[in-house]
């Protein structure tokens, strides 16, 4: 509920969501020319927040996720979340094929106020890869969360043993159901700290009621992948979703405050 | 609240049905229901994937008892001579109901270049009938083609991509017959805000793809647009039943 509204209601009428936390767990910031976005600043995802009311963000570089500019895709981040703070916090990015040292580079974001890791297979490199290894290690001994992109292949089998060997890791499974529903809530079903995120441009039917029903409410989380898609096409998914108010609530944003250690 | 008219509901089973998905007539309607759609343009599944005549016999049959779901039909050119000339064709189906059509050329096999489908499209400009592709089915050459030989007729580009913005945008420049939907996997940051504000709240049309996407991100992605109410409200109905009520009977 918001107000006296349902959720459903507020999502018919447009009506802002004042009344529920709600936290995106999945953003970008940085210059992207591969294709045209027409709303990619920070000061454009922030105006967008401001209008669906989503309180608060955690993005990450994309010439640092996608391309192969490590250290300015972070510096971007530490950008927004020095010009946003409690709005927008930071992930930061690691490039295996990068020969600058990752843990290094992982502490200097961390001192700037990082406080999680954002790996991408683009890099056509394992999960297992050495240079992660020795940014799970931080975030291992911090209790961080790793935001992994996914698309339901053998990278579920990698980070299944990953979530074995750094317990402390909430691991954040970008993207979940895209394909083999069943492989994502297999694996959060059996993994204490394995988490589902719902951003993506497609939503097939009934998969948000799939996630919540097959891995459990409390494992699954808001995401919206701004400004690479609509935050307010995002939350369509989740605010029309087959399930209750309360339900909603935890996935919009209460389950977020456990996995990014928020103040209730 | 802002009235939708959606322009991109399928009736029917697809081949890789996934289980539980509405199919029937009474299932949609139960899901516009729960959703505030009031009505829906609705083609049918069974004309893509296996028998594009009986599809088009069933649809309207199935929709004659209700005017919340309006037919659109789908058509072939006329060359191979499987679904009679296509003047007939669309006389009987306007007679019928119907108010759009859909074509599949990929699927299909054909092109839709005037040397191939050029018969089809004139038949469907001298009547007005909106026609409605899904992107994957034809080349942004093809459409640019369709949409300078036709200029009288309308276009709805359905479920396009986010990474498409680049050659929309030219389209929408030279052609004011080109309209987009909002169905997923659309879903590009500010594009409805961008569109408007360029080329003008008509070039959009509310559609869902549902249900072979949900009907929730696109309704969101329409209501919490940064637009003037008039604008949504356009994009919503007005802009689709402007088109409907083109079609000359």
């Amino acid at each position: 509920m918001s107000g006296t509204r349902s959720l459903a209601e507020c999502a018919r009428l447009g009506k802002r969501l004042d009344d529920v936390f709600v936290f995106d767990v999945h953003q970008h910031v940085g210059a992207w020319h591969p294709f045209h976005i027409p709303a990619p600043g920070i000061d454009d995802a922030v105006a967008i927040m401001d209008r669906l009311g989503i309180d608060a963000a955690v993005t990450s570089g994309l010439p640092a996720v996608l391309g192969t500019d490590t250290r300015g895709g972070n510096d971007a981040v530490i950008d927004a979340a020095a010009r946003y703070p409690g709005r927008i916090f930071g992930y930061v990015a690691v490039n295996p094929n990068d020969p600058a040292d990752a843990a290094e580079e992982v502490k200097r974001c961390a001192a700037a106020g990082l406080t999680g890791i954002k790996v991408h297979n683009i890099h056509a490199q394992s999960y297992d890869h050495e240079k992660y290894r020795a940014a799970y290690e931080i975030a291992e001994t911090r209790g961080w969360p790793v935001l992994t992109h996914t698309w339901g292949g053998e990278e579920l089998a990698e980070i299944d043993k990953l979530a074995e060997e750094y317990p402390n890791v909430r691991w954040i499974l970008a993207h979940a159901g895209t394909t083999n529903v069943p492989g994502y809530v297999n694996l959060a079903r059996r993994r204490d700290n394995v988490y589902l995120d719902t951003c993506a441009s497609a939503c097939y039917f009934n998969l948000v009621e799939k996630l919540v029903t097959g891995a459990g409410v409390e494992k699954v989380l808001f995401g919206t992948d701004m400004t690479f898609l609509s935050g307010a096409q995002q939350i369509g998914k989740i605010l029309f979703a087959r399930i209750s108010d309360g339900d909603k609530e935890r996935v919009l944003g209460e389950n977020a405050r456990r996995v990014f250690n928020l103040p209730e | 609240m802002i009235e939708l008219l959606d322009g991109n509901l399928r009736l029917g089973m697809r081949t890789q049905h996934k289980s539980g998905e509405p199919t029937t007539p009474g299932e949609l309607l139960a899901e516009m229901d729960r959703l505030g759609i009031s009505r829906a343009l609705v083609r049918d599944q069974l004309a893509v994937e296996t028998d594009l005549e009986h599809a088009n016999r069933r649809l309207l049959d199935a929709l004659a008892e209700t005017d919340r779901l309006i037919p659109a039909c789908a058509l072939l050119p006329e060359a191979t001579g499987e679904t009679g000339t296509p003047v007939e064709t669309v006389d009987e189906m306007i007679a019928r109901g119907a108010r759009g059509v859909w074509v599949y050329p990929t699927t299909h096999g054909y092109s839709l270049r005037d040397w191939c489908s050029g018969s089809l499209l004139s038949a469907l400009e001298t009547r007005r009938v909106p026609l409605f592709m899904l992107w994957q089915e034809v080349s942004v050459d093809d459409v640019a083609e369709v949409l300078a030989r036709h200029e009288a007729l309308d276009v709805v580009l359905t479920s396009i991509s986010y990474r498409l913005n680049r050659v929309l945008y030219p389209l929408f420049e030279k052609h004011p017959n080109l309209h987009v939907d909002l169905a997923a996997p659309n879903a590009s940051c500010g594009f409805i805000e961008q569109v408007v504000g360029r080329f003008g709240a008509d070039r959009l049309i509310f559609g869902t793809g549902f249900p072979d996407h949900e009907a929730g991100p696109a309704i969101t992605y329409l209501t919490y647009a940064d637009i003037p109410d008039d604008d949504k409200r356009r994009i919503g109905a007005g802009n689709l039943q402007k088109l409907i009520e083109g079609v000359e009977q």
